[in-house]
């Protein structure tokens, strides 16, 4: 009868015991100081889990295409063919974000993809696109294990310094609705429990992540700008100055700390 | 009476358009023989593991498995047809959940019978709406 | 849609004639269940993949029909029965769009 059909499945709460294994343990941060931990210490066991097993890691969906974006299908350009084997390339990721004299403002990891891509037959178009982020995922990949490495060009040193010093004050400037700095969660209150997530340092050694929430993979600039519309204060565009100081700085206090490769979050 | 008419009601808000998926009330199913590995606790809503093994009754093999979240806002979450006359049969996959609620296994068999088996998880985010 | 799904197809355990091995099927696919809005407020309209279909050499073995709660990616693990000749899986996905894709593995004794 359908309507203790219904009846049953609202109520069902109160059933004979089933055949279930208990498959996730209770997540624990390592004892020592939490502030050097990166991002890979917040996962839990399960999905720890799912990011070390390649056929049920996400990003291997977009790692397998950035390989083969970089060797080039038959026929097609490729990155290969001016930048050489993905494993020269393993020092590149951990020099971004870098000053650019040419353009007169910072540059990521993720901007300098694309600007390459349009000295191609195949430009990019925006930073969040499959096709740029598979990329990224392949070069952080290629990058994994070996520190940040951000330093300025001799040129540039004090604009360098200039933007480093901008990082640090956004860092440390309260802002948005819930009037927070970053230091406030990220350096006061690691460890403890907010919107359903772990506090972290914030390293930023996981990106490009793919993170659960947006059930796809995004940079540290989507990243960033998510972090303003937690504490809900006006997001700045992609690619706004502010989001790359930021990046400059976080990544010169991680500095030092190896970079993971592209990760998992939540 | 009037309780009753009222869970029906809501049942058939919830699932009217899923009515062909239940032929019976899912509790009143035998759960013998399928095994289920769900998290107790889920890391995030977005993303949940269901492992499921079915072992057929003696003398009938698998038609159809069917995956079930009745607090979900589409509750048939994969109705799997299969080929092949399995004994047994072990699915993996992953789920999108809306709240807190159990996830059902139903398996079909070739004679036409169901068994079913659930198992309880709780998430603290919701996958439906939350993107931040 | 502009760039292509991307899929991937992994066959996991001994290949062994009468055995059967695992196929760990993903797809990339956004998976918009109709429910979310973009950052202007505006409802993302509804598009899944709705069926799944899994061939060894040519002859289906599973279909399913996939709802809004399959998360994306989309992955999807099943046994394969492992013929003497060997032979090849694969798997053909189809959303709401009319969109179709295909990704194939060899399973070699």
């Amino acid at each position: 009868m359908l309507k203790s059909a219904f009846f049953s499945l609202l109520f069902c709460g109160s059933l004979a015991s089933s055949a279930q294994t208990v498959s996730s343990e209770p997540f624990k941060l390592p004892s020592g100081p939490l502030n050097q931990l990166s991002g890979q210490a917040f996962l839990s066991p399960s999905l720890k889990a799912m990011q070390s097993d390649a056929s049920t890691n996400p990003i291997s969906l977009w790692l397998e295409q950035g390989r083969t974006l970089w060797n080039g299908a038959a026929g097609q350009p490729s990155c290969a063919q001016c930048h050489g084997d993905i494993e020269t390339m393993k020092s590149v990721a951990p020099q971004y974000p870098k000053w650019s004299d040419k353009q007169q403002k910072l540059i990521n990891m993720e901007d300098q993809i694309l600007t390459c891509s349009q000295r191609t037959l195949r430009p990019l178009k925006s930073l969040e696109n499959t096709e740029l982020l598979s990329l990224s995922a392949l070069l952080h990949s290629s990058s994994a294990g070996l520190p940040f490495q951000i330093l300025p060009n001799k040129d540039s040193q004090k604009r360098w310094q200039v933007e480093l010093n901008a990082g640090a004050k956004l860092f440390t400037t309260r802002m948005g609705r819930m009037n927070l700095a970053c230091t406030h969660c990220h350096d006061l209150n690691i460890g403890k429990t907010m919107r359903a997530d772990v506090i972290s340092p914030g390293h930023p050694t996981g990106f490009p992540i793919f993170k659960l929430s947006w059930q796809s993979m995004g940079s540290i600039d989507r990243r960033l700008r998510a972090c303003y519309s937690g504490v809900q204060a006006e997001v700045p565009a992609p690619g706004s100055p502010e989001l790359r100081q930021l990046e400059l700085f976080l990544k010169s206090r991680a500095q030092g700390m190896p970079i993971e490769g592209p990760s998992l979050r939540r | 009476m009037r309780r009753t008419s009222l869970a029906w009601a809501l049942g058939t808000c919830l699932l009217a358009p899923h009515t062909s998926v239940l032929s019976r009330p899912l509790n009143e199913l035998s759960s013998d023989g399928i095994d289920l590995v769900f998290p107790r606790l889920a890391d995030t809503g977005n993303a949940v593991p269901l492992e499921a093994q079915i072992t057929a009754p003696s003398g009938l093999h698998l038609n159809a498995l069917k995956v079930i979240l009745p607090e979900n806002p589409n509750p048939v979450a994969l109705h799997l047809k299969i080929m092949g006359q399995p004994v047994q049969y072990t699915l993996k996959t992953r789920l999108r959940l809306a709240a807190s609620q159990s996830v059902w296994l139903v398996a079909v068999f070739n004679d036409g019978s169901e068994r079913a088996n659930h198992a309880p998880t709780v998430i603290t985010s919701t996958a439906c709406l939350d993107d931040s | 849609m502009s760039s292509p799904i991307l899929t991937r197809l992994a066959l996991a355990g001994q290949v062994k004639a009468g055995g059967h091995v695992e196929a760990r099927w993903s797809a990339a696919h956004p998976m918009n269940s109709g429910f979310r809005v973009d950052d202007s407020g505006n409802r993302i309209p509804k598009n899944i993949i709705h069926t799944v279909r899994a061939y060894l050499n040519d002859r289906l073995i599973m279909e399913a029909d996939l709802g809004t709660a399959m998360t994306s990616p989309v992955y999807l693990a099943f046994p394969v029965s492992v013929p003497a000749e060997g032979g090849i899986v694969k798997v053909i996905w189809q959303d709401d769009l009319g969109q179709m894709g295909e990704t194939q593995q060899r399973l070699v004794i």
